[in-house]
């Protein structure tokens, strides 16, 4: 395994932001395991967001992370893709990407995708169009300029919008869908990117009651072919789709388990769930 | 589902437009006409329209980057009196034959420097006219962008680099006149100047290049890459968690961008019959700002139309109240964004939803 992480390392550094650069392999989930996080510390000043903070996801795993405000759920989505870069610790994609070494664009090329907190679709583009900004495998600029839909992305296209359920929205503007549809319309284009790991922020905040279980199904529905790591302050929510949660507090594991496990825990309900 | 269609513009009247280009393309001709005829245009005509048709491709050029991707230049003219002075040192060339033009004779050089040698070809001349403004807005804008240096940020830089550039190009020792500049051009491979074929074919050779970048611009803009650049201005750090390396985008629009203004300067140069580092000055380059924000940003057709509307407005007023033509600008601006947010453009859009 350290052939290859040196290997990939050493890509990495070279990789610049050019063209000519190798085509990425593709994540290697060999041992079963798609993230790992060790000991990653983020440093803002004297500030720890993360604290010698250790996770491991599987493949096809979907893994809830809650948390009060401020315990480091943001930072940590950061670090897994490249918009912060971790003071301490090492954070791989696989066995063969290292995250910490990588830029934003490698990052989503190499199979992460994120849904924002808040929903940032192209508000001016129709759904359709942001459906297919996501939808090329190849993002240089020589194939935009000569590229036409191919008929795998037709596919995935037709196959996306039923299962966010915007289908009769193609050609509507973005910007005048509502707070809900734009969180599923981001979801669609996470999955036009075909990634293997689904970053979802907060997918449910400011959703009405029938909107939250919708996106709990769609959840459900991307488990079968992606891992996922979902960050939420619904309970409910987490309990209808939760495998396995892990509690965050000032930057570091609070606790591991189903979410009933950890919400028995003394010092989860002290620091997160309140008396 | 029709996937063709989804990248289309906006369909300003495909006829329409077309007209238009077929006059622009159809009036230098009747500079040729007897002077007694009822359609004769005068060289006074001719050379202005052909001047205003290069300040539409240099509108047509920061369209481009203003209004697809979001990025303000503030110092186009840069680009546009490169393009000029390269065109220029072959002109100066021709008028001086086999020795050195008057400017350098005026200084006591005995030699040409180093940048003009070549310069008397014309084919040079025209690669320089392409090379030079693309060379510089590539290694600018490298830097510029991969600094992530944004709005306006970027739009002061742009400025500062016309700026400093003109200051330049006003020392007599860097080689290019001064800041008088180059004038007196007599010929164009061998052919007078002033004739009335030339400036005829001037001016339509302006009115194609105009009309070829207009109709490529809008085939780029309708495929994906015109997209992802209108994605960047709204949200670019989104499209990069797409996966899109934005600098190459924005880079590659930037020097597109300048080649082309630095054509339009070189089909300025010799109908207006001088280019000096005035060009440079930073007003100018505020000034073709104004024509895009007018016409209509993100539309290539609007920015031509504003172009061609306040230039045309400008040369009325700064012979008829040259004092008052400050005035006009500046009440221009405020009623555009008053009232024509999208610019003149917008107020056809406006009809076609009232229409429908």
């Amino acid at each position: 395994m350290s052939d290859v992480l040196i290997d990939a390392a050493q890509h990495g550094g070279q990789l610049g932001e050019g063209y000519g650069r190798a085509k990425p392999q593709g994540a290697d989930f060999s041992h079963g395991i798609a993230l790992y996080l060790e000991k990653v510390s983020v440093w803002f000043d004297s500030f720890r967001a993360l604290n010698d903070l250790s996770l491991y996801i599987a493949e096809g795993e979907l893994r809830c992370i809650i948390g009060p405000n401020g315990a480091g759920k943001t930072t940590l989505m950061d670090v897994i893709t490249g918009k912060t870069r971790p003071t301490t610790g090492t954070a791989f994609f696989g066995q063969n990407y290292d995250l910490a070494k990588m830029s934003t664009e490698q990052i989503a090329e190499a199979g992460i995708g994120r849904k924002f907190q808040k929903p940032t679709v192209f508000e001016n583009f129709t759904v359709i169009e942001n459906l297919l900004l996501a939808a090329p495998s190849d993002k240089r600029v020589k194939k935009s300029l000569f590229s036409r839909l191919d008929p795998e992305a037709q596919l995935a296209l037709d196959e996306t919008l039923e299962q966010i359920r915007l289908k009769e929205f193609v050609q509507k503007p973005a910007g005048l869908l509502s707070h809900g549809q734009k969180q599923w319309l981001e979801i669609g284009m996470l999955l036009m990117q075909r990634p293997k790991l689904i970053l979802l922020d907060e997918p449910v905040a400011g959703m009405t009651d029938a909107e939250t279980e919708r996106t709990a199904e769609l959840c459900l529905e991307l488990k079968k072919n992606h891992t996922l790591v979902v960050v939420e302050h619904d309970m409910s929510f987490i309990d209808t789709i939760s495998e396995k949660v892990t509690v965050l507090a000032q930057g570091a594991i609070l606790a591991e388990g189903t979410l009933a496990e950890v919400q028995a825990k003394e010092d989860v309900i002290e620091k997160y769930l309140g008396r | 589902m029709k996937i063709t269609s989804v990248f289309a513009d906006k369909p300003y009247s495909a006829v329409a437009i077309a007209i238009c280009f077929g006059v622009l393309l159809l009036l230098p001709w009747l500079h040729l006409l007897s002077p007694d005829s009822a359609f004769y245009l005068s060289a006074y005509w001719i050379t202005l329209i052909g001047k205003i048709m290069c300040l539409a491709l240099v509108a047509l050029a920061l369209d481009l980057v203003w209004g697809y991707a979001g990025i303000l230049s503030l110092g186009h003219g840069l680009y546009f009196a490169l393009g000029g002075y390269a065109f220029g040192m072959y002109l100066m060339r021709q008028s001086a034959g086999e020795g050195l033009p008057d400017f350098m004779r005026f200084l006591s050089w005995t030699e040409l420097p180093w940048y003009w040698v070549g310069t008397e070809h014309f084919a040079w001349a025209l690669a320089l006219v392409v090379l030079v403004p693309g060379l510089i807005a590539f290694i600018f804008g490298f830097f510029a962008f991969r600094s992530k240096i944004k709005g306006v940020y970027f739009s002061i830089i742009t400025q500062a680099m016309t700026f400093a550039a003109a200051l330049l190009f006003f020392r007599n020792e860097t080689g290019f006149g001064g800041n008088n500049g180059f004038t007196g051009f007599k010929t164009i491979l061998g052919f007078d100047i002033t004739s009335a074929s030339m400036r005829a074919t001037l001016c339509f050779i302006t009115a194609l290049v105009l009309m070829l970048c207009f109709i490529g611009l809008r085939q780029l803009m309708n495929r994906p890459y015109g997209r992802v650049l209108g994605a960047i201005r709204d949200s670019e750090n989104r499209l990069q968690y797409l996966g899109y390396r934005t600098l190459w985008y924005k880079l590659s629009a930037w020097v597109l961008s300048a080649v082309i203004a630095g054509i339009a300067g070189a089909l300025y140069v010799p109908q207006a019959g001088i280019i000096n580092p005035s060009e440079m000055n930073p007003v100018n380059s505020i000034e073709m700002a104004v024509w895009v924000a007018a016409g209509g940003r993100g539309t290539l057709i609007g920015p031509i139309l504003g172009a061609g509307l306040i230039n045309a407005v400008k040369t009325y007023f700064t012979v008829a109240a040259p004092e008052a033509w400050l005035l006009i600008l500046g009440a221009l601006f405020i009623v555009v964004t008053l009232f024509l947010p999208k610019g003149v453009i917008g107020i056809f859009d406006r009809f076609k939803k009232e229409g429908d």
